[in-house]
């Protein structure tokens, strides 16, 4: 088993008031059920989170140099793909690179003529040629070598005998789920812990959905969790890292330690191959940055108060939650 | 039936294959790339004739990924006003023309995996098959097509598939005694084959039943009509909610759950294009047209219907609100 030399919390996470301005907050109302929440994606105003189907932010660099690391280390669990994904590989690169120089010129060049392609990051100093459709005019695969250089994990889903199969992805910053374990799984069958949902048909509805999607049409949905420290990867290789975390969450310290841990999962249909790409940026806010809005702290704690026991135990918060409240009642009286 | 992205194209090109059939070239009206597009895809193409319009579904043919131009073939049909449309490109669609045409779709893809793919071709149904072959050639994959057709002068495509394919196809002319046997295609195929069965519905029944009695997964058997066309033409009718005493009419424009809005009555939605299941209602009265995409039949028996697409068959439909 590899082991994880270093996995710190990234001090450089901190956001910016501008990020905490631009913050997805997932919560619409004072309660929280499972849903099929899906609403167009990459169509909102200029400046916020949506208004790119990937969005580039402030913490960029961080992540590009904590994937880096983690990949060095742990690689063999993180990039996993099954040989028939090839074609869906060069979709989400062409998807990625399409998207990446139209919204953000001043960072990235798309040249094509024919299938030689030039790509410019000027991010990370990086100018290649390649040709689109050979891998061996790459340095790394397609889908781990624009996933490195994209925000956010990706997924790419092969549709095929009625059902979707979760067979790629560069999965770096999961929310304790491991691509290792889920590599080849049907939607059901990785969807499999989540509690209440099954019976309410929420998979089966969103299963259906999917295998519809259209090109050119992408959909996404906001997940949520909680995260103690800035850590951006909460993989079950790393438990030993980060589970012992929240044993040490108290009302007082719950301010600087929990982190309101946002997914924007992007669904989009892969053009080339049929498949499906399915795309989880993670947002992570500090209760303390939350709190300046004194909107989503009255929220949250709502949500937290009445949340179903199942989704507790489920989204691992039963250790922090009532801290959590007590902060967060505590900040809106100070 | 779904909002898919709409966008003009200009027609490049248009070539006789067959005397019947014709092969037309589009490009994007404003320059540029089209969306890329997966084997087995189709797109609508919206023809609006001086009296009648229609909504008609054609696969693209070619190169899997050719972006510089879409490629349809068409053949004429005589009489039947659903058909309409073929004789309307036949017969009045030049070249400098605009047509409007729907982002591809594809429910006909590959399946990747398989072992080996048997193509079965009937008539014009062998245009998605022209661009799986491009694909899985390109992949390497074991494949064979087995193709029939009327007489070597209507059968599309055969010449080109003959030289470009060889020994991985098979034709079967009607008119000189030939004749395409499912069972015999089927009968000797290695474990992990898929089947895909185009044309006419005779032959995908044929196909099918011969799968089955064969002990074929019924996942491995896929098949594709004559992609029937859309329904576009809607007529008004009357929803009727007994349990809120509204009765609203539903205009040739709008949707039930447009309707229903109207009338200030909440429904939950998302999607708003049949693929979500989140505006379900439930059918008390009246013959619902189900256009949504993600009831199954069993559902629809059951009297669900998707309020942001489907209509109703006759003049009202009385609906409960889900559960």
């Amino acid at each position: 088993m590899t082991v994880l030399l270093e996995s710190k919390p990234l001090p450089s996470l901190k956001n910016s008031p501008e990020a905490i301005h631009r913050f997805p907050f997932p919560f619409r109302t004072d309660s929280y059920g499972y849903s099929v929440n899906l609403v167009p994606s990459g169509q909102g105003a200029a400046g916020t989170y949506d208004e790119h189907l990937f969005d580039i932010d402030e913490h960029y660099l961080t992540e590009f140099r904590e994937r880096r690391r983690i990949l060095c280390e742990d690689h063999g669990r993180r990039y996993l793909t099954l040989p028939h994904m090839m074609e869906a590989q060069w979709d989400f690169l062409e998807m990625g690179m399409t998207r990446l120089a139209a919204g953000y010129p001043e960072h990235f060049t798309l040249k094509q003529d024919g299938n030689f392609w030039h790509w410019e990051n000027r991010l990370i100093d990086l100018v290649q040629n390649f040709t689109f459709g050979d891998p061996a005019t790459l340095p790394q695969e397609p889908l781990e070598w624009i996933g490195r250089q994209m925000q956010g994990d990706f997924c790419l889903l092969d549709q095929r005998e009625g059902d979707l199969y979760l067979d790629a992805g560069l999965v770096t910053f999961p929310a304790d789920w491991s691509l290792s374990f889920d590599l080849g799984m049907t939607f059901e069958e990785w969807h499999g812990p989540v509690p209440l949902a099954h019976p309410a048909g929420v998979f089966t509805r969103a299963k259906k959905f999917l295998m519809n999607l259209e090109i050119d049409q992408p959909w996404q949905r906001l997940n949520w969790t909680f995260t103690i420290g800035p850590r951006l990867d909460t993989s079950p290789e790393a438990y030993h890292l980060w589970g012992r975390d929240k044993a040490g969450v108290t009302a007082d310290n719950a301010g600087e330690l929990v982190h309101l841990r946002v997914e924007v999962q992007v669904l989009a249909r892969l053009p080339r191959s049929h498949g499906v790409l399915f795309s989880i940026r993670t947002y992570l806010i500090r209760l303390d940055e939350l709190a300046a809005n004194p909107d989503w702290a009255r929220r949250l704690s709502c949500v937290l108060a009445t949340l179903p026991p199942e989704i507790v135990d489920y989204k691992g918060l039963a250790e922090t939650r009532e801290a959590v409240i007590d902060w967060l009642k505590q900040s809106q009286l100070d | 039936m779904t909002t898919r992205a709409l966008q003009k194209v200009r027609v490049a090109q248009i070539e006789g294959v067959t005397p019947s059939v014709k092969r037309f070239t589009l490009e994007s009206a404003q320059g540029g790339r089209l969306p890329s597009w997966s084997s087995g895809s189709h797109i609508g193409v919206t023809l609006a004739g001086t009296e009648l319009s229609w909504r008609n579904s054609y696969s693209l043919i070619g190169t899997p990924g050719e972006t510089r131009f879409y490629q349809i073939a068409v053949r004429k049909e005589e009489v039947s006003r659903s058909k309409g449309g073929s004789r309307f490109l036949h017969e009045q669609v030049q070249v400098g023309d605009t047509l409007e045409i729907s982002a591809p779709g594809n429910y006909f893809p590959l399946a990747r995996h398989a072992a080996k793919h048997v193509l079965i071709a009937g008539g014009i149904g062998v245009t998605p098959f022209l661009a799986h072959l491009s694909a899985l050639r390109r992949s390497g994959a074991n494949c064979e097509l087995h193709y029939a057709f009327r007489d070597r002068a209507e059968g599309a495509f055969w010449e080109q598939l003959c030289s470009e394919y060889g020994s991985h196809t098979r034709f079967y002319v009607s008119e000189e005694g030939s004749r395409l046997s499912p069972a015999a295609v089927l009968a000797h195929q290695p474990l992990g084959t898929h089947v895909y069965v185009c044309g006419p519905h005779s032959l995908i029944s044929a196909v099918s039943g011969a799968a089955a009695e064969l002990g074929w997964p019924s996942s491995h058997v896929h098949f594709e009509e004559f992609a029937p066309p859309p329904v576009s033409d809607s007529l008004p009718f009357l929803v009727h909610l007994p349990e809120l005493s509204v009765e609203v009419k539903v205009g040739i424009r709008e949707t039930i759950l447009e309707a229903l809005e109207r009338a200030g009555v909440p429904i939950a939605s998302s999607c708003r294009v049949g693929q979500c299941g989140t505006c379900e209602m439930h059918v008390v009265g009246g013959e619902a047209d189900h256009r949504d995409r993600c009831l199954s039949e069993g559902e629809m028996h059951e009297g669900k219907i998707i309020a942001c697409v489907s209509r109703c068959r006759g003049q009202k439909l009385t609906l409960a609100l889900p559960g």
